[in-house]
């Protein structure tokens, strides 16, 4: 095997990573903030790529003002999703909260499939479709876009919650609600933000992603499992584990896919999944959490 | 309501019996036919669900997957091997099953949303399997002409004849699966769901039972899989088996009420003939069905089961169906004997009055660090057989963390635990158990939804033995063993004081009960060792006066305690023999009067004077 296959792969597992740590991060972000996993994460993905193949071939909105509308639209999709499937369980366990917000995903997924019809779509890629040669190593160039992009994104989250007001009052209620109350934050406001960003965290995930395959409501589903299995590899509610994960993850399965066997390129995310459970459920980055007596 | 529930019984039997021979000829319509088969393969299923996730509380994602191993696994026996469909029945069970174990080992020291996740992946990979295993599974093509089950000559062909097969299969498993709710099994699994941590430390190992909850639900499936393979179609393939179809499980069991084996099956039915109801709908239809899970999660948590339960007609018929039940009268006869004059004698079968004067339990080095915290530091303590010892000091002193690690809940750092002769250090908190150590918690732990009873009969888990075939099919053996855990447990209650409160459920009690409750559930083990961690916290000064009460009397039966506790007043009015504890070491140890006039205990109170210290 020569060397610049390898890159090759590398490439490719490097980009579908940071897509899968993208819905990662949006994992994390909610589950720290309500102790929530959220089902219906991928379809967080699903429909904005629908959204923005629908602009570009109903409206034909140039790219730039497309991304904005979609990005709005999802931080708006965010905070009534969190209305209708969190909110009002907000006090219950998490089996019910894990059910309705499945419950979402499936209406999402059927709804899509009525709305914008059974056929997948293709979007439109701002990115020319010729592989880039560079040094002898061929990389589709939407690669390196969602590469990227996704450090951007990271640097923007990081002087996010640091650097901002908002950013610190958004992790002192993922923190300790109580006392965040107490120090006059607005809860709920700060968790329907929380679920805002993470959708648009979606948003970005769809549009990128979009171009590479075809959007189809089925596009989600494998994709917020995968996310949801890069969150526990890298360390449950770690974000930066969540990224690297997400990487770790992409990478292996474009490898594995490719030496072992494609026909169960599905599977690998699951049974690294597995592994990790047994081997060091803590995941790579997680502490070990006790409960107290 | 006067008729005896005894003599209804068989009745309700007839009745039910008469109603299965009788649907086909009502129903007649071979695709409704079929659509009731359907209904009662998901039904089993759901039932088994219902074990997994309503008993035992652990979320399972792969109930389709069961589902479809126990179809593949008697389609593929039937159609390349040719073997008889009821060695495929046999096989589908119990396939599925071991397919629960396999899974369940590694999967289930995780919970919540770990354990989702898992037992998804575990789906995913199957139905890649299956997809991909062309020579075995025939690929997504599925396996066509899976044959009909033959009673002799006759082949169970037609709908409405294998209906029967089905029929007779739902009504043992349902029996199957409230049977188990009421045994010792059921409550072991209930335990789990309630409390993992209380359950692990009254004797139920906890990893034990989770793994055999998943492959009993996995079993149950696997049968319901089987009853798919071989009816309608007999056609399956790949597709069906997915991870959708275990969310519709879900759902089903949900809707139902989880936890109520006819809820699971109401569930399983009405969720299978709901499309054909909304049929008009057309391609909205999942919509619906979606919007209705959300619908049904927020407006009625506890599925069409509770809302059955609230009609005040169902609590009556409950009432009278436990009025000649041996528990409402065994109540009965403890609550007539014996008028109440004070607290009585407790049933101890281990500890028999004061023995010698020796150590029962000889701490030696015991150590507790998280990362850089110290929490507890090299602590040699030795607990004398049939005394009250307390373990004081301020906040953060390491008490709890020692309690933790005696009772296996923390495996210590560094140092050695001797129980009676036996070492226990590090053991899990069931084996401790069984080695003669029960304990109370600071923030009570009780089996909140279980009733008082159950509460005080999973405390004797370690003491009985009934597995899950007995549970189910209770020989005399099984029986007597009820009895005596009922008359034990019955006696406890009346001892600690919540007499009448059998039947009530063990988080309606008010705080100051829920303590003594707990207090009865860690008596029910026989400990030689009881450790209370602050028995007074939040009681009243009669409450506490009653306590004391017991705690002598506890003493002088032959019980050891060690006791954590801030009431100062308590401690030394009850205690033989004080340790303290200051920053994770002992700082003194004596008698009450002794450690009142130590000057270090004092300073690590109160804080030292700085010229002093």
């Amino acid at each position: 095997m020569d060397l610049s296959t390898n890159l090759q792969m590398l490439t490719t597992g490097l980009a579908m990573g940071s897509i899968y740590g993208l819905v990662a991060l949006g994992f994390v972000l909610i589950f720290n903030a309500v102790n929530v996993v959220n089902f219906a994460q991928g379809e967080f993905v699903m429909v904005p790529a629908f959204v923005a193949v629908w602009l570009m071939e109903v409206f034909h909105v140039p790219y730039p003002l497309l991304y904005l509308i979609t990005v709005v639209f999802m931080g708006a999709f965010g905070i009534a999703f969190q209305r209708i499937a969190y909110y009002p369980l907000r006090n219950r366990t998490f089996l019910p909260v894990v059910i309705s917000t499945i419950g979402v995903s499936i209406f999402l997924k059927n709804g899509a499939q009525i709305v914008f019809g059974a056929e997948p779509k293709l979007m439109q890629r701002p990115t020319p479709p010729d592989a880039l040669n560079v040094f002898g190593v061929f990389i589709d160039p939407q690669f390196i876009v969602i590469i990227l992009c996704t450090l951007a994104l990271l640097v923007f989250q990081h002087f996010f919650f640091e650097k901002t007001k908002l950013g610190k009052m958004m992790q002192a209620t993922a923190q300790d609600k109580e006392m965040a109350r107490l120090l006059g934050i607005r809860v709920a406001k700060m968790i329907a933000i929380t679920f805002a960003y993470s959708s648009i965290l979606g948003a970005a995930a769809g549009i990128l992603v979009g171009p590479i395959f075809y959007v189809a409501k089925e596009m989600g589903g494998m994709l917020g499992l995968k996310a949801f299995c890069s969150t526990i590899v890298g360390g449950f509610g770690n974000v930066p584990g969540a990224i690297l994960g997400g990487l770790f993850l992409g990478v292996v399965e474009v490898f594995a896919a490719y030496y072992i066997s494609s026909a169960y390129r599905d599977g690998f995310a699951f049974i690294i999944l597995i592994l990790v459970l047994l081997v060091r459920p803590q995941g790579f980055f997680g502490e070990k959490i006790a409960e107290k007596a | 309501m006067c008729m005896n529930p005894r003599r209804v019984k068989p009745l309700l039997f007839v009745v039910l019996a008469l109603g299965v021979l009788v649907f086909p000829k009502v129903v007649s319509s071979s695709y409704w036919m079929n659509l009731t088969n359907l209904a009662i393969s998901f039904s089993i299923a759901c039932l088994g669900l219902n074990i997994v996730l309503g008993y035992a509380g652990q979320l399972s994602l792969a109930q389709a997957a069961f589902w479809g191993v126990g179809a593949y696994t008697s389609a593929i026996l039937t159609t390349r091997l040719g073997m008889p469909v009821w060695t495929g029945m046999i096989a589908a069970f119990f396939v599925a099953a071991f397919f629960g174990v396999v899974l369940g080992i590694p999967t289930l020291k995780l919970s919540g949303h770990y354990l989702a996740m898992a037992t998804i992946g575990f789906g995913i990979i199957l139905q890649l399997i299956l997809i991909n295993a062309i020579w075995l599974t025939g690929g997504s093509d599925g396996i066509t002409k899976i044959p009909s089950p033959w009673i002799g000559s006759l082949e169970l062909k037609d709908p409405n004849a294998f209906f029967y097969v089905a029929a007779v299969s739902l009504l043992l498993f349902t029996w199957a699966a409230i049977r188990l709710k009421g045994s010792r099994v059921g409550r072991a699994f209930m335990a789990i769901r309630e409390n993992e941590m209380a359950a692990e430390t009254t004797g139920v190992d906890s990893t034990y039972y989770k793994i055999m909850a998943f492959a009993l639900s996995a079993g149950y499936a696997g049968f319901g899989g089987w009853l798919f393979a071989h009816s309608a179609s007999h056609y399956i393939s790949p597709d069906t088996f997915s991870f959708e179809q275990s969310v519709m499980l879900l759902a089903m069991a949900v809707l139902g009420g989880n936890g109520s084996a006819m809820g699971a099956i109401v569930g399983a039915v009405l969720l299978t003939l709901l499309p054909e109801v909304l049929r008009f709908l057309k391609d909205s239809y999942m919509m619906v069905y979606a919007a209705g899970i959300v619908l049904v999660m927020i407006f009625m948590p506890g599925g069409i089961a509770s809302l059955v339960k609230a009609l005040k007609v169902s609590h009556r018929l409950a009432e009278w169906w436990n009025a000649g039940s041996a528990v409402t009268q065994e109540i009965a006869g403890v609550a007539s004997a014996g008028n109440g004059s004070g607290p009585s004698k407790f049933p101890a079968t281990v500890a028999d009055g004061p023995r010698s004067n020796g150590a029962l339990l000889t701490v030696k080095g015991l150590a507790k660090h998280f990362g850089g915290l110290r929490a507890v530091d090299g602590v040699d303590m030795e607990v004398r057989r049939g005394e009250i010892q307390a373990l004081i000091g301020p906040n953060g002193s390491g008490k709890t963390t020692i309690l933790n690690m005696l009772s296996g809940l923390y495996v210590p750092t560094a140092g050695e635990i001797v129980l009676d002769g036996v070492m226990v250090t590090g053991q899990k908190p069931h084996v401790i158990t069984t080695h003669g150590l029960a304990r109370t918690f600071q923030n009570i732990r009780l089996f909140g939804e279980l009733s008082v009873l159950d509460n005080v009969f999973i405390g004797q888990h370690c003491h009985s033995r009934a597995g899950l075939v007995p549970s189910v099919f209770r020989p005399p053996s099984q029986q007597a063993e009820e009895t005596r855990m009922r008359k034990k447990a019955l006696e406890l209650l009346k001892f600690v004081g919540l007499r009448g409160k059998e039947l009530a459920q063990a988080k309606s009690l008010p705080y100051g009960q829920q303590r003594l409750l707990e207090l009865a559930r860690a008596l029910a083990s026989d400990p030689k060792l009881l450790l209370l961690d602050e028995p007074a916290a939040g009681l009243n000064a009669n409450e506490t006066e009653a306590l004391v009460e017991l705690l002598f009397q506890i003493r002088d039966q032959g019980v050891t305690i060690l006791l954590v506790e801030h009431d100062m007043s308590l401690v030394m009015n009850v205690s033989d023999h004080i340790t303290v504890l200051n920053f994770g070491r002992k700082i003194a140890e004596g008698s009450a009067e002794a450690i009142e006039g130590n000057q270090e205990v004092i300073n690590a109170y109160l804080g030292a004077e700085v010229g002093n210290a």
